[in-house]
């Protein structure tokens, strides 16, 4: 083969799901891969490529899983599609298939469908290492002829077979397809077909070890009462991990960027640019780099229950109860990744087949408290409850945050509850669902999908954060006519005590910022909120993450030594007219519900704009969202008060 | 012969597929390998009763209590061979 067509070879991966194709993937391209917005679990197609024989470079695209060609649900309509626009097409694409050994015989079926669209195949038998644990036996070499393909037995759990697969596809580029003798292909396509290359092909041992580990495990993980009380302490341990541990490396962050950004304004000349740096840029972005650690653990968590199979079995516990509202035992998958982030959630709602189950579950996911609230909630509770306050010798903290989780995911399955009603629907609804079986997990996915989900929060969520701490700090830091000289003249005219602290307040009054939140005060008042909480409500309409720098950034202009930290201003913040403190209960409890309930993030309308097909959907949902918020803070706030 | 359908079998018993009503219950089922023929064997329930696991194979499915009425089942199918 020339150069020129080696240059175009496209690696093409299918497989059913969970039969490893993203461990390969990953083997392959290690980091080398096009990370999309918001990575998932695989419903979108990824893209990556891999040096092969250190001289061509080879690209390679991961498909999400499929069981057929006749697709039943969207994300197997995605790779399905994808399969059938590269059928006409000349170009040098190779399909590998990468089938669970321990489900041989439908992957037959799958190879056989597959290689009707006419392009060249190699199949990897996967999870070798669980077939040589139950004593199955295959003939590797016969399954290969009879089929038409070569075929490499692997471990790509271990990167074992690797170098194997990598010789098979050098031979590809090199010489072609391998050939085969016409006379000994299969050509018709079908179950009998494949029942019968099965039972030539494999012995199997029915009381197969990896088998029985499954059902033993299941047993306990699924039982009526084990199995609940296994489940409620996983999510307790996820619920310390996350409020707990992860307080120690934050500290370091928090010191890291105190420290940082005072270093900064000494060694900046004294300015306008010194004072955006450090009271805009890097008061906003610590803002939220200070919740890496809670984020990664959360995804941490998320990724372990899904490679080990045991999302599966949330799932089929939890199916009767949802389907009382209208989801399905799927959607608890969606739902448990928005409390990670409803983006890529709202991604792997196309897992579910019923359309009407698959729109509720979009609906309701955001309601979901997602990391981004993190940072708000923290803040908040930190506020207005003592740290060292406890009932029932339980931290009271603890309490009211993981109330604020227990609240979303009750709002979330009465809204679907009500939604189902209202959506019509003919579509019959099934749990049909493979149970995969339990495996040690494969802790490098499971690091590369962090990392990769942390990548893009941080991109996204600097982003916009960079770009609204600028904004925002142009805009309290100046104001309309001549106002804002007159108050810097008024004080430095007068000596009185506190003069800064109070000459930073009236500027930022006069300020184009503070105009725009009094003009929004007069609605939000009765929800106990001031001007300045309104200008961080419109900061932080596009990503609710954004409050915590806005306020960040409100509260350290003026503040000379930035010595402080945030929550100290915040808490001795009042209100110039009457004396009494800003972030009283009823206030904190009202900011609280808003942020639980309110659809301030961009990205997640988008998303819903594009898996609904329509602008419908997203509008119904940011007005029912939008009053939800307003009418819970506004009852919080008056019975607080 | 003996038959009956797939939610009325308890729990341990092996049964053979012998007809599935729903054509797209049909289409799901033999996605995952389970078609008219299979021997499947009903491993548990879920914690609230429905749904329930089939073994079949080497691998685990799992069937909602509604669907399984509409599965028809060979019983006994070691005995009947």
């Amino acid at each position: 083969m020339s150069t020129a067509e080696k240059e175009n070879l496209r690696i093409v991966l299918v497989g059913n799901p969970n039969s490893g194709k993203t461990s390969l993937f990953n083997n392959l391209t290690g980091l080398r891969q096009q990370v999309g917005n918001f990575p998932g679990v695989t419903v979108e197609k990824k893209r990556g490529n891999f040096i092969l024989n250190e001289k061509d470079e080879v690209e390679i695209i991961d498909l999400p899983g499929l069981y057929s060609l006749s697709p039943k649900s969207e994300d197997e309509e995605v790779s399905v599609n994808f399969l059938e626009s590269i059928k006409n097409k000349c170009q040098n694409n190779l399909i590998i298939l990468v089938a669970d050994t321990m489900s041989l015989k439908r992957n037959i079926l799958l190879a056989k469908q597959i290689t009707a669209l006419g392009k060249p195949m190699i199949m990897v038998l996967n999870m070798m290492d669980l077939a040589q644990k139950n004593q199955m036996k295959v003939d590797v070499d016969g399954l290969s002829i009879a089929l038409g393909m070569p075929i490499v037995a692997m471990n790509a759990r271990i990167g074992k077979g690797n170098d194997q697969l990598k010789i098979e596809i050098a031979h590809f580029l090199d010489n072609g397809a391998r050939e085969f003798t016409d006379e000994k292909k299969q050509k018709v396509v079908n179950l009998e077909d494949a029942n019968v290359l099965y039972d030539r092909f494999v012995q199997e041992n029915i009381q197969g070890k990896a088998t029985e580990r499954t059902s033993k495990l299941d047993h306990v993980l699924t039982h009526p009462v084990y199995g609940v009380l296994v489940f409620l302490f996983i999510l307790f341990l996820i619920f310390q991990a996350i409020f707990s541990w992860s307080t120690i490396p934050m500290d370091w962050i928090e010191n890291g960027f105190m420290v940082f950004g005072n270093w900064i304004s000494t060694i900046l000349p004294k300015g306008v640019l010194n004072d955006l740096l450090v009271d805009g840029v890097i008061a906003g972005l610590g803002g939220i780099i200070i919740f890496i650690p809670q984020i990664a653990l959360l995804f941490f968590f998320i990724g372990l229950m899904e490679d080990t199979g045991y999302l599966s079995r949330v799932s089929f516990m939890m199916d009767k109860l949802l389907r009382g509202f209208g989801l399905n035992g799927r959607s608890i998958i969606p739902m448990m990744g928005g409390a990670a982030c409803a983006v890529p959630a709202i991604m792997s709602a196309r897992i579910i087949g019923n359309r009407k189950e698959r729109l509720l579950t979009i609906f309701v996911t955001p309601l979901i408290s997602c990391s981004a609230r993190i940072p708000v909630y923290t803040l908040l509770i930190a506020l207005i409850i003592p740290a060292e306050k406890q009932f029932m010798s339980l931290n009271l903290q603890g309490i009211v945050m993981m109330s604020l989780y227990l609240l979303g995911f009750t709002v979330a399955l009465l809204t679907a509850f009500v939604m189902k009603y209202i959506i019509k629907s003919k579509q019959t609804s099934h749990f049909t669902m493979e149970m995969p079986l339990y495996r040690t997990p494969r802790w490098s996915n499971i690091g590369i999908t962090v990392v990769n989900k942390l990548k893009t929060f941080l991109f996204e969520a600097g982003k916009i954060i960079i770009a609204v701490s600028i904004v925002l700090w142009v805009l309290s830091s100046y104001g309309p006519g001549d106002k804002m000289n007159e108050i810097e003249k008024k004080y430095s005219e007068t000596e009185i005590l506190n003069g800064r602290e109070l000459m930073a307040n009236e500027k930022l009054e006069a300020s184009y910022a503070g105009h725009l939140g009094k003009i929004i005060e007069p609605v939000i008042e009765p929800l106990g909120f001031d001007w300045k909480i309104g200008i961080a409500v419109i900061t932080s309409f596009a990503a609710r993450e954004v409050f915590v720098g806005t306020m960040a950034t409100l509260y350290s202009i003026g503040d000379e030594d930035n010595t402080v930290g945030i929550l100290d201003k915040m808490r001795k913040a009042k209100d110039p007219s009457t004396g009494e403190k800003i972030y009283t209960k009823a206030t904190g409890f009202s900011l609280l519900i808003f942020y639980a309930f309110a659809l301030q993030c961009m990205a997640t309308v988008a998303i819903v704009v594009k898996e609904t097909g329509g602008w419908k959907w997203p509008i119904i949902q940011l007005l029912y969202m939008s009053s939800l918020a307003y009418l819970s803070s506004l009852l919080v706030y008056q019975l607080f008060q | 012969m003996a038959y009956s359908t797939l939610d009325q079998i308890k729990k341990g018993e092996v049964v053979r597929i012998e007809q599935i009503q729903s054509e797209d219950l049909a289409t799901q089922l033999q996605h995952l390998g389970c078609v008219p023929g299979v021997s499947i064997k009903l491993e548990r329930k879920a914690p609230l009763g429905d749904p329930l696991i089939f073994r079949l194979d080497q691998s685990f499915i799992s069937v909602r209590l509604n669907d399984a009425k509409n599965i028809q089942v060979q019983l006994n199918p070691k005995a009947a061979k």
